[in-house]
């Protein structure tokens, strides 16, 4: 009889629940109602005996910080409260957990038996989560995913650990941050700051010491430094790769921060369309078209640096005739720190035959732009590779 | 692998008579899903309206409340109270692709949703793609099987960072990855704080499509030359999905360009939601690269958004949503390195209802033509480049010295070089050249797997040392990993021994010494290498032993 009256009174009992669960959801904004998982279903008769496995102290644990190299481990203990024995069976960890003792695998009514999961961070990660797959019997719950969770730390941590500049004006200099934080001594120190690399004497840092604020952004920090990096102007066009040492008062006394810049001109093309420029040539490439098609390009000429807000663009010229060119309304960037002049071309449809494939062809298109306001940059030529049949 | 065989889960762990409760009461419960009809064949919209819900009939399927099968063996052993009774039970080694979406009906439609790539276009197969998951194949083969095999009317969406360095190799990646989102016709994809570090005309190469008027990468609160819609609003199956993205606030620090305009979120998302809202969709999904603590504040502050598709979270992506507190939106994890995909199964006319599978991109899951032709084109690309080009120039060797190549070696080390020979290690620039798997491309021009296959490079970095190996051609010696991987450059060593230098016994003696590598230290060198992505059984206990005893020496 004893299972009729479980069954009574998980009607109460859910009848109950459901139905003040069903109240309390009149007022919830997303009501999507249960979220499945597919799963294989079978039925089970009600009035057999069944086990239930239940996770006593929950199924999910987080080691909080962890140091590389330590050994995380945690028990956790999984409860027969069914009335029928409960099979357990690993059925798969991710790579770095060993499920190290499954002693018992069959729970009796009422016991418990422990399941130790085990890992060891051989990598710094801001996150790690490990799961352990339990296969079950009990007919309600054929999996439990047991979760182990934790983030590990380097003793020294730099943020970010690289910095890119990316567009940055030859005839600008340009100041970003990067802060050391150490999680294991309270008084780190940036005892000097190393340049290594070609162009390197284009950068110099200036290091200071962080709010409690700043601080405490960064989970686990005991103490942390600012570095201010700062790229002089005049660093030649193209891009720059340097090294930058830091050495500290931490017992890991050295830390490497790459610095990468592209250095682009004060005026500089874009293709914001699916028609490429190669870069740093000013070719624009439009392939071969069709005659009954044409094609429609886009192009932003981008104003950068301390000439910007004077820098007018004219177009001058355009060869062959029939292409059509022309400047959209101007739009600012950034604040104002970067002004872009939009340029649409176009090969009408029913252009005439063509072949501005290159040299040998009778080269390329060109449209010539006329700048004003720059002490140097007085014309920017675009070239168009392209054909029409 | 084994932990695959679980791809599904489920909470039962409320009293059955709860779901039967529930039914009755019409109960649209979030917290638990204990699903009553959904589980089998019944419409789960029916589970989910109110409005629809019917006292259960009185047929066995569903007076049966049904539940979990036992993936276990069903063992007929000596129990005194032997397992449940099935009345229908799926042997645990069908293949798992069968065991994709048991129990759903056909969707009206259905959400792919994937993120995080960080440059993992494909698993690398230096130790077997069945070891590995995710790549761009499989996951266009994922979609393939949906759509096609199923029928399934589906919207492809991603959370960013489809790359996680940045120079051009990264470039020609984004844009690699770009061809293959259009292709597999992504409907939305944000930025991931990767992707806005790229040079920002090339990351607008890869985003654009044959109409510039059409974009997909959408964000509320980044912009790429003020081009790039705050939201898309797309229509299917009759219904109208709202879709944004949003880059928390977390990751803003990381770029430093001028011609990408980042706003605070908040404001960003007001600005988007408020026009959204006024389209009236069925249903609003954010897109958020933030961690979870920052989706989950804009979910709360934007209780709009039904679905969150979040870039937080660890590695390995959670297998259920989460709901959210106070808003009952659901929140969906994508992982990192594109190994698992989600589905999202909207079903319901007036109220929807979802359901969810976390998929992991395994070796199920076939190669195709398509993103193959995508791959081959990407390190045709990298071939075509020179080193210079790919922004690579040589970096000197922290200890000054020059890598000299293996042959110089075996003039002396006779026994150990011929250990070396009849390892992989000696092959292991063959290996790029004529890949074991998907060997229709090449990839001996990829700095990033050669970085692990020649001799003489910084694994980290990517970047060779100065006497490293540049090509098949020119360092012909550098080719495969060498004595000098693990034991540092010999150039001194060889001189000395040589007597080509004026070095005297105490100096050759000490340069010997600087070539030892004891066994101890050896395991870290390893490392750099057999990583966890691309030796994950090098990972496993008593792996280093194993492994060593191959290559003692």
């Amino acid at each position: 009889m004893k299972p009729v009256i479980i069954i009574a009174v998980s009607l109460i009992v859910g009848v109950t629940i459901g139905y003040c669960s069903s109240i309390a959801n009149t007022h919830s904004l997303n009501d999507f109602g249960p979220v499945t998982n597919p799963n294989i279903t079978r039925s089970v008769e009600n009035n057999k005996p069944a086990p239930k496995a239940v996770v006593i102290g929950g199924e999910e644990h987080d080691f909080g910080s962890m140091e590389l190299g330590a050994v995380g481990k945690y028990t956790f203990v999984i409860k027969n409260e069914g009335d029928a024995p409960l099979k357990l069976e690993e059925q798969g960890t991710t790579c770095k957990c060993t499920i190290s003792s499954l002693a018992n695998n069959e729970i009796l009514p009422g016991e418990s038996a422990n399941i130790d999961l085990e890992w060891t961070p051989k990598s710094y990660a801001a996150d790690f989560s490990q799961t352990a797959t339990i296969g079950t019997n009990d007919p309600r719950r054929a999996v439990i995913d047991l979760i182990i969770r934790g983030s590990v730390t380097e003793s020294l941590h730099l943020e970010p650990p690289q910095i890119n500049l990316s567009n940055i004006s030859a005839n600008e200099s340009n100041t970003t941050e990067a802060v050391l934080f150490s999680h294991k001594i309270t008084d780190l120190e940036i005892n000097k700051v190393e340049f290594i690399g070609d162009h390197s004497d284009y950068y110099s840092a200036e290091v200071k010491p962080l709010s409690q604020e700043e601080l405490a952004e960064h989970k686990g920090a005991l103490s942390g430094q600012k570095i201010l990096i700062t790229l002089k102007k005049g660093l030649p066009i193209g891009s720059n790769r340097i090294q930058i040492k830091l050495h500290t008062n931490d017992e890991k006394t050295e830390v490497e921060l790459p610095v990468t810049s592209q250095i682009v001109g004060d005026i500089t093309i874009a293709s914001v369309s699916k028609y490429k420029v190669i870069p740093n040539s000013n070719v624009l490439l439009l392939g071969n078209l069709k005659s009954n098609q044409g094609a429609k390009a886009r192009l932003n000429v981008i104003a950068k640096g301390p000439y910007r807000n004077e820098i007018t663009i004219k177009i001058h010229e355009v060869t062959p005739k029939f292409l059509k060119v022309s400047f959209g309304e101007v739009n600012e960037l950034s604040n104002g720190k970067v002004r872009m002049f939009p340029l649409k071309i176009e090969v009408p449809v029913g252009s005439p035959a063509a072949n501005h494939l290159g040299k040998q062809q009778g080269g390329f298109g060109e449209i010539v732009l006329r700048s004003e306001g720059h002490p140097n940059i007085e014309e920017l030529v675009i070239r168009i590779k392209f054909s029409v049949e | 692998m084994r932990f695959f065989h679980s791809l599904f889960d489920h909470v039962f762990v409320l009293p059955l008579g709860f779901v039967f409760a529930c039914a009755l009461c019409g109960c649209n419960n979030h917290s638990s899903p204990p699903n009553s009809g959904s589980a089998t064949k019944t419409q789960p919209a029916e589970t989910t309206e109110p409005t629809k819900i019917e006292p259960l009939p009185e047929e066995k399927p569903t007076t049966d409340p049904p539940v979990q099968t036992d993936p276990m063996p069903v063992e007929t052993g000596p129990a005194e109270t032997p397992p449940a009774e099935e009345s229908e039970t799926t042997a645990k080694n069908e293949t798992e692709y069968s065991e994709l979406f048991t129990g759903w009906d056909k969707p009206l439609f259905s959400l792919l949703v994937t993120g995080r790539q960080h440059g993992y276009i494909e698993p690398c197969g230096c130790t077997g793609l069945d070891n590995q998951k995710g790549g761009l194949n499989r996951r266009a083969s994922l979609l393939k099987q949906l759509q096609e095999d199923r029928g399934w009317n589906v919207v492809p969406v991603d959370v960013g960072n489809q790359v996680r360095r940045f120079g051009r190799q990264p470039e020609i990646k984004f844009q690699t990855t770009g061809a293959g989102l259009q292709a597999m016709d992504y409907q939305a994809v944000t930025f991931g704080p990767d992707d806005l570090r790229l040079s920002t005309d090339e990351v607008f190469a890869g985003i654009v499509g044959d109409d510039p008027d059409d974009l997909r990468f959408i964000s509320a609160n980044v912009s790429l030359f003020g081009a790039t819609p705050q939201f898309r609003i797309i229509e299917v199956a009759g219904k109208k999905i709202g879709i944004t993205g949003v880059l928390g606030k977390s990751h803003h620090k990381a770029i430093s360009n001028d011609l990408i305009e980042i706003e605070d979120p908040i404001t960003g998302l007001t600005a988007a939601w408020a026009e959204l809202e006024a389209a009236e969709c069925d249903l609003y999904v954010l897109l958020s690269h933030a961690t979870l603590e920052e989706s989950r504040e804009y979910s709360q502050k934007f209780p709009g958004f039904q679905l969150i598709v979040t870039a937080g979270g660890a590695g390995e992506p959670t297998r259920q949503p989460e709901e959210i507190e106070g808003t009952g939106a659901r929140m969906i994890q994508t992982g990192t390195k594109g190994m698992y995909a989600g589905v999202v199964g909207v079903y319901g006319e007036k109220q929807l209802s979802i359901r969810y599978q976390r998929i992991p991109l395994d070796a199920r899951f076939a190669d195709t033509d398509e993103m193959m032709q995508l791959l081959a084109s990407y390190q045709q690309q990298l071939e075509s480049l020179s080193f210079e080009e790919l922004g690579i120039r040589p970096i000197p060797h922290p200890s000054g010295l020059q890598f000299v190549g293996s042959q110089a070696c075996s003039e002396c080390h006779a026994d150990e070089f011929d250990v070396w020979a009849n390892s992989p290690h000696s092959h292991a620039t063959q290996s790029l050249i004529t890949p074991p798997e998907r060997f229709q491309v090449p990839r001996h021009f990829d700095p990033e797997c050669l970085a692990c296959h020649v001799t003489g490079w910084d694994q980290k970095y990517y970047l060779p040392y100065e006497s490293g190996y540049l090509n098949l051609q020119e360092s012909p010696l550098k080719r495969a990993v060498s004595c000098e991987n693990c034991h540092g450059p010999g150039s001194q060593h060889v001189a000395a021994e040589q007597g080509d230098e004026d070095f005297d016994e105490t100096m050759i003696e000490q340069f010997r010494k600087q070539m030892e590598l004891p066994l101890l230290k050896a395991r870290d060198t390893c490392l750099k290498c057999h990583d966890l992505d691309n030796s994950p059984d090098f990972h496993v206990k008593g792996a280093f032993e194993e492994y060593w005893e191959h290559i003692k020496h």
